[in-house]
């Protein structure tokens, strides 16, 4: 067997007290390639009529933008979400994607833990670790609720989860916690589906590479290339369907 | 608490993980976002333009298209009245030419005819006179008992006459 499978990324290098694991460096790695990839695209100034690397960068921002259009109703609101919602899909695709190459996860060194040898592979694919998916959710949540208070007000907005229960009956008030309660769940529901669906797809791709270490795992590849893409899509499109739910009026919420 | 450690969760690395994703927020929505969006936009906003131009220009070709074969209509049609209008001048004034040259024509033959008329009866006239006054010396020569010369002159003159009108009779 080749690989002993973590939960948890391992440390590799220590920067203080902060032991860094894997998955952060493998995403210092990913965002590296998007700075580059970002300044690059400024460097060589967009063209009217498109050519080479432009026409896929095109290609992927009109994908999203129809995508997101669809979801958000309106162009203004739209365009509103697109760099969040934007961002979230290519850097999570990215990363997700970045896991599948090879030595990603099988290079790396043994290391004496609790009296154990253990392996520590030097990259790890960013989303395969909670820390990167939980803080994505955390940006995620955090972020319907700015738009929502920027969309509605403070007030209103705070107002569908801490709501008067002389005003309006101790069961509405029940409903805001419940409500409170749920945006919690969001960041738990958002973080463990990607961590879940990347960090299995890298368990099965390691252990059909250690049953049949030719041929066999290639049809597991192109399924994990697909699962990133689809996690990603998933990620980014329920952020915006929560996006477009805080920014929709109360109103429309209570009649439902 | 064991499950938390149980995944790794380190609030530092979750830290490290929000700034790299507001990172690339950053740096894609500056770098790759707006600039490629407002792209997509002006090129569907001038594809928009364009093709409304294309369309304006079509409608304008077969306004165009129209007008051209209104106009040649009128054209056909006006040449064709002037056509005619020309033609029925021509006619008239073939007419009128035709009927001043044949009253020309009328009037010298008449005038011609007169003219010999005039001349016949003088001719005749003068011959008259020629012949009556042979035929009134010679009759004075044969004859031996002069007659009156005058008497002689009126009866050759009513005989002549006579003859011309039995001439002109079987003429």
């Amino acid at each position: 067997m080749a690989a002993e499978i973590s939960l948890a990324a391992e440390p590799i290098m220590t920067l203080g007290t902060w032991g860094v694991p894997n998955s952060v460096v493998t995403t210092w790695i990913v965002v590296i390639i998007i700075v580059f990839g970002a300044l690059l695209l400024r460097k060589k100034r967009l063209q009217a009529v498109p050519k080479g690397m432009q026409n896929v960068v095109e290609a992927v921002c009109e994908f999203l933008d129809t995508n997101i259009q669809n979801i958000a109703g309106s162009k203004k609101n739209a365009r509103l979400f697109f760099p969040l919602v934007g961002s979230l899909f290519i850097f999570i695709i990215l990363l997700n994607w970045f896991g599948l190459l090879p030595g990603v996860g099988s290079i790396g060194f043994y290391e004496i833990h609790e009296g154990r040898e253990v392996f520590v592979p030097l990259l790890r694919a960013g989303t395969s670790d909670l820390n990167t998916t939980l803080a994505l959710a955390i940006v995620a949540v955090i972020a319907t609720h700015i738009f929502g208070m920027k969309h509605l007000g403070p007030g209103k907005h705070l107002g569908k989860f801490f709501i008067n229960p002389f005003k309006r009956g101790p069961i509405m008030m029940g409903v805001g916690f419940l409500e409170l309660f749920g945006e919690v769940s969001k960041i738990i529901s958002f973080s463990f589906r990607l961590f879940g669906n990347i960090f299995a797809g890298e368990v099965l791709l390691i252990v059909m590479t250690g049953l049949v270490s030719f041929l066999a795992p290639v049809p597991f590849y192109f399924l994990e290339i697909f699962v990133g893409f689809i996690q990603a899509l998933v990620f980014a499109t329920l952020t915006l369907i929560l996006l477009t739910m805080a920014t929709a009026e109360h109103e429309e919420h209570e009649k439902v | 608490m064991e499950l938390i450690e149980k995944f790794g969760i380190d609030a530092r690395t979750l830290i490290a993980q929000v700034i790299n994703f507001l990172i690339v927020l950053f740096v894609l929505y500056k770098f790759a976002f707006k600039p490629v969006l407002k792209l997509l936009d002006d090129r569907s906003k001038k594809i928009k333009k364009s093709l409304q131009h294309a369309q304006e220009i079509e409608e304008k070709m077969q306004e165009l298209d129209t007008l051209k074969s209104q106009m040649l209509q009128e054209v056909h049609r006006k040449s064709q009245t002037i056509l005619k209008t020309t033609q029925e001048k021509a006619d008239q004034e073939r007419q009128f030419i035709v009927n001043k040259a044949k009253t020309e024509v009328k009037d010298i033959i008449e005038k011609a005819q007169q003219e010999i008329h005039t001349v016949r009866k003088k001719l005749l006239d003068e011959s008259k006179k020629d012949i009556v006054a042979i035929v009134v010396a010679s009759l004075e020569k044969i004859l031996p008992k002069k007659i009156d010369h005058t008497l002689g002159k009126e009866m050759t003159t009513l005989t002549i006459d006579a003859a011309i009108n039995e001439r002109k009779k079987q003429l």
